[in-house]
């Protein structure tokens, strides 16, 4: 054994005694106060927010079928920071079913005392239809926090933007709009937006209004049916239009927004246009309107056709319509699950399916183990056989 | 029948690996886990077009089928592992430093011929420092098989080197066999998955945990560590214990010094003799039972403890194959300096960082993707404490000027990078306070300082009759493979209980 080795053993048992020393003197000095227990939550729930309580201080008729409901808190709790393009989830209760809906929020997050959201009565929408018709100033609601990704993410996104927006969907577009504007972020903002008629247009005055006053944003309006005087572009937001209307179509970010028929056109559009994949975003826009015309429906299951819904470990059991989101039926049938998007991507309403198959259409956001360990997004799933969920 | 009850609180690894012992040895158990996925950091999320995974970056202690890990035996006591797909990383990291890129193979030998090869003059001393850390790791694989008191007399002489690697740092082993700058931080690059720099990281943790990766080599789990997580639901369910999802605890009943069960967030009452916190011992103990109810000596032990680092991710789906970038490995360590002590002070600050590593995870799974795509996340391990004291409305402005400046770095070693990212998601300590409520958003609970290393940490028996820790903060610490024996440690707390063990036996933590 070497001088060095001796030496270094002395050390080593030393520094054992010194450990347990300085962990004896650690502990002695060590007091209770030194603990902040809450510092992890506190800072997450500035950011991030559950349920909160809000209230319809305002509401604002956009359109004959649109309204705006401006939410400001309920309770203590503030209003959560988001960013602009993302949506939130609405709580509500309606005829005693406790149901929910995304939307995307219409004001920019530089108005911190308020949120709005815009809401166009659907043909047939449950929801749309009672925030629309019965919803009045000084009801209160439970709202999610923010969600989604539709946002300009600076991080891979160029700073010229086009924005396809259809009918409603124009809310999440305000949002980013009214916040370039107000912090004067330097984009350059290509606003497109297709309706059906002039009377449909949501925030026309606002718009026009604004197109002349920035030099950061165009408007261009593409109505389908357009009334006689009109001049501007018609049809829908097809290739030759976007084509027309952007220009030159590198080094441009496109955002979509609006009903599922506008994606299909849209998207192909793009493609046809050879627009890169990274340069194209796509909100969500909840469940298709008809399950059964969207791609690997399984041709066996009739639209009409009926199966039963069980839930493991109790003796609930209903029956349920294979075109309606499970999420719906559980709804309905007194069943809550949480959630947040609605439309397959967030895994909120994860749930374990124990028997029995649903289907799924491909964009929903299923984990890869998810799917092996047979796991499903209740909101975008439909039931194609009898089946038996765990809750 | 079953008619031992067990509540385990959080569906993280170590919870999960305790509920796992604890249903298939004859207990009914319920786990309850707020988030509707289980696994904590274990678990991936899906933007786009892309799964990513959350945290792992290579699993340790798992080895081929014949040389299995230690982590492989405990997945296997437990009915997991066959659940799962392990593949191979085929080698163990790259370092890119300003001046040199080395990429260390896997396997003792290899490794160490790696090192040598870039500096051929400390090959000598190179050899000692593999050859220590070897013998830490077997003494310690013995130690496990000490049979009781008497048996544990032997410990002192059959352990000289674990001994004495325990009060040290990993800088005070290592500057008495190497001495170039460069080599050592070469040879302590993976100091990142530890948290703590040579200078002040203990040189057991650091010799053991890179002996499991040496020994058995890195793996990958086929379909991320989610994979891996919903694999212990299966295992817990089919023995029989449930699995709650959205529906944590929000406080832990006791009388008398005494655990009696626990309430949820739904606000069901379970009654249980035996709980398991995955939950960090600070939130149990001052949130879930009230500090007013723990001896006042566990809580200053709580005090004492420095918590570890947290981390910032940047997940980018790329829609190029890796290759396309030059990117042809599994992991990439990279640095703007030699100066580990100045990377560790850099991640107290919000600014631009010294010291991250970009994994590449198409590398060990080409499947990890669809075709033509490759997922990559930039990591930088950061104290959480500053991000704590971002206001609200600055929070994302800072998150994306943080990330600008990881992608920016990143790009100048794989230029082109920047160009190809399709889908980006950034996570920071505060999103790994949010999904797993830790202090700090803390990866590894505390500190492995050498008042923190494995055989010094709090121990799996909680400062309650009846209540028991599994996860980061307790012993064997955090990691993966750390967090998944912890979960079984703590199952060796409660059956000591079940059995009436008393004594000496009972206070000795059990080893594995």
């Amino acid at each position: 054994m070497a001088l060095k080795d001796i030496g270094n053993s002395i050390f080593d048992a030393a520094s054992i005694g010194y450990v347990i020393a300085k962990k004896s003197y650690a502990r002695a000095l060590a007091d209770e106060r030194d603990i902040d227990p809450g510092v992890a939550a506190r800072a997450v729930a500035a950011l991030h927010t559950e349920h909160l309580p809000v209230r319809v201080s305002e509401v604002i008729q956009e359109t004959e079928s649109t309204k705006t409901l401006r939410l400001v808190p309920a309770g203590d709790a503030p209003l959560f920071p988001f960013r602009p393009g993302q949506f939130a989830t609405i709580f509500v209760d309606i005829d005693g079913t406790r149901t929910s809906r995304a939307y995307s929020i219409s004001s920019p997050p530089s108005h911190t005392g308020h949120i709005d959201i815009t809401v166009r009565r659907m043909p047939n929408g449950y929801v749309s239809k009672y925030l629309v018709d019965e919803v009045a100033e000084g009801d209160t609601f439970e709202l999610s926090g923010p969600g989604g990704f539709f946002y300009h993410e600076p991080l891979i996104d160029t700073s010229e933007l086009v924005f396809l927006a259809g009918g409603s969907g124009i809310t999440p577009f305000m949002s980013m709009i009214r916040e370039a504007i107000e912090r004067d972020s330097g984009l350059a903002m290509n606003l497109i937006y297709g309706s059906r008629t002039a009377d449909d247009v949501i925030f026309w005055d606002e718009l026009s209004e604004l197109a002349c006053s920035c030099e950061g944003l165009a408007v261009n309006l593409v109505l389908s049916e357009p009334p006689e005087s009109y001049e501007g572009t018609c049809g829908l937001l097809d290739a030759e239009n976007i084509d027309r209307l952007v220009g030159d179509l590198s080094g441009k970010t496109f955002y979509m927004c609006g009903p599922h028929a506008m994606y299909g056109l849209c998207g192909e559009s793009l493609e046809q246009l050879a627009v890169p994949v990274r340069r194209v975003k796509k909100e969500l826009s909840g469940p298709p309107p008809d399950i059964t015309m969207v791609e690997g429906w399984p041709t066996t299951v009739a639209p009409t056709d009926q199966f039963t819904v069980k839930v493991a470990g109790t003796r609930k059991h209903f029956p349920v319509a294979a075109r309606e989101p499970l999420l719906n039926s559980l709804e309905r049938n007194g069943i809550s699950v949480d959630c947040l998007c609605r439309s397959g991507e967030c895994g909120v309403c994860r749930t374990a399916l124990a028997e029995g198959s649903v289907f799924m259409p491909a964009e929903v956001g299923l984990r890869k183990s998810d799917l092996a360990c047979g796991y499903i997004h209740p909101c975008m799933s439909y039931p194609i056989s009898d089946i038996t969920i765990r809750l | 029948m079953k008619t031992k009850r067990a509540v385990v609180i959080g569906a993280g690894l170590g919870g999960m690996s305790a509920a796992a012992y604890l249903s298939k040895n004859g207990f009914k158990v319920d786990v309850f886990e707020r988030n509707p996925h289980p696994g904590g950091y274990a678990s991936s999320f899906v933007r786009g077009r892309f799964e990513f995974e959350a945290a792992l970056h290579e699993i340790s202690g798992i080895g081929p089928p014949e040389h299995r890990g230690g982590c492989y035996h405990v997945l296997e006591g437990c009915d997991v592992a066959r659940r799962v797909e392990f593949i191979p990383i085929n080698e163990f990291y790259t370092s890119i430093f300003p001046d040199f890129t080395v990429t260390i193979p896997n396997g003792w030998e290899a490794a160490e011929a790696a090192y040598a090869e870039q500096f051929p003059r400390e090959r000598k001393g190179i050899s000692r420092l593999m050859n220590q850390m070897r013998q830490i790791n077997d003494e310690l694989g013995a130690l496990a098989k000490i049979k009781g008191p008497l048996d544990a007399l032997s410990i002192p002489r059959k352990s000289a080197h674990l001994i004495r690697s325990f009060g040290i740092t990993t800088e005070q082993a290592i500057e008495r066999e190497i001495s170039d700058p460069k080599l050592k931080a070469l040879f302590c690059d993976i100091w990142g998955y530890y948290g703590l720099p040579p200078s002040r990281l203990s040189w057991m943790l650091f010799a053991v945990a890179n002996a499991t990766y040496l020994e058995y080599g890195p793996y990958h789990i086929k379909g991320t560590s989610q994979a891996l997580s919903n694999a212990f639901v299966s295992a817990i369910e089919e023995n029989g214990g449930t699995v709650h999802l959205r529906n944590g605890v929000r406080k832990i009943n006791t009388v008398n010094g005494k655990v009696t069960g626990v309430v949820t967030d739904e606000g069901e009452t379970v009654q249980a003799p035996y709980v398991v916190s995955n939950a960090n011992p600070i939130t149990a103990c001052y949130d879930l039972i009230g500090k007013e109810n723990i001896p006042a000596s566990y809580l200053k032990s709580l005090a004492e403890g420095h918590i570890a680092i947290s981390t910032y991710n940047v997940y980018m789906g790329l829609d190029c194959p890796a290759s396309d970038l030059g990117v042809s490995g599994h992991e990439y360590f990279m640095h703007d300096s030699y100066d580990m002590d100045a990377h560790y002070r850099a991640m107290f600050t919000t600014d631009k960082q010294q010291y991250w590593v970009l994994t590449n995870y198409n590398h060990a799974d080409p499947e990890f993707s669809p075709p033509g795509t490759s997922v990559m996340v930039i990591t930088a391990v950061v104290d959480g404490t500053a991000w704590t004291r971002i206001p609200p409305d600055r929070y994302v402005e800072t998150k994306e000027r943080f990330a600008q400046q990881m992608i920016d770095a990143t790009s100048e070693r794989f230029p082109g990078l920047a160009d190809h990212i399709e889908v980006v998601e950034v996570s920071t300590p505060i999103t790994n306070m949010r999904y797993s409520g830790n202090p700090n958003g803390s990866i590894l609970g505390f500190d492995y300082d050498v008042t923190g290393s494995p055989m010094m940490r709090l121990p799996n028996r909680g400062p309650l009759e009846g209540l028991y820790f599994a996860g980061a903060w307790v012993r064997m610490g955090g990691g993966f493979e750390t967090c998944i024996n912890s979960g079984m440690l703590a199952y060796g707390e409660v059956m000591k209980d079940v059995n009436g063990v008393k004594g000496l036996a009972r206070a000795m933590p059990a080893m594995g």
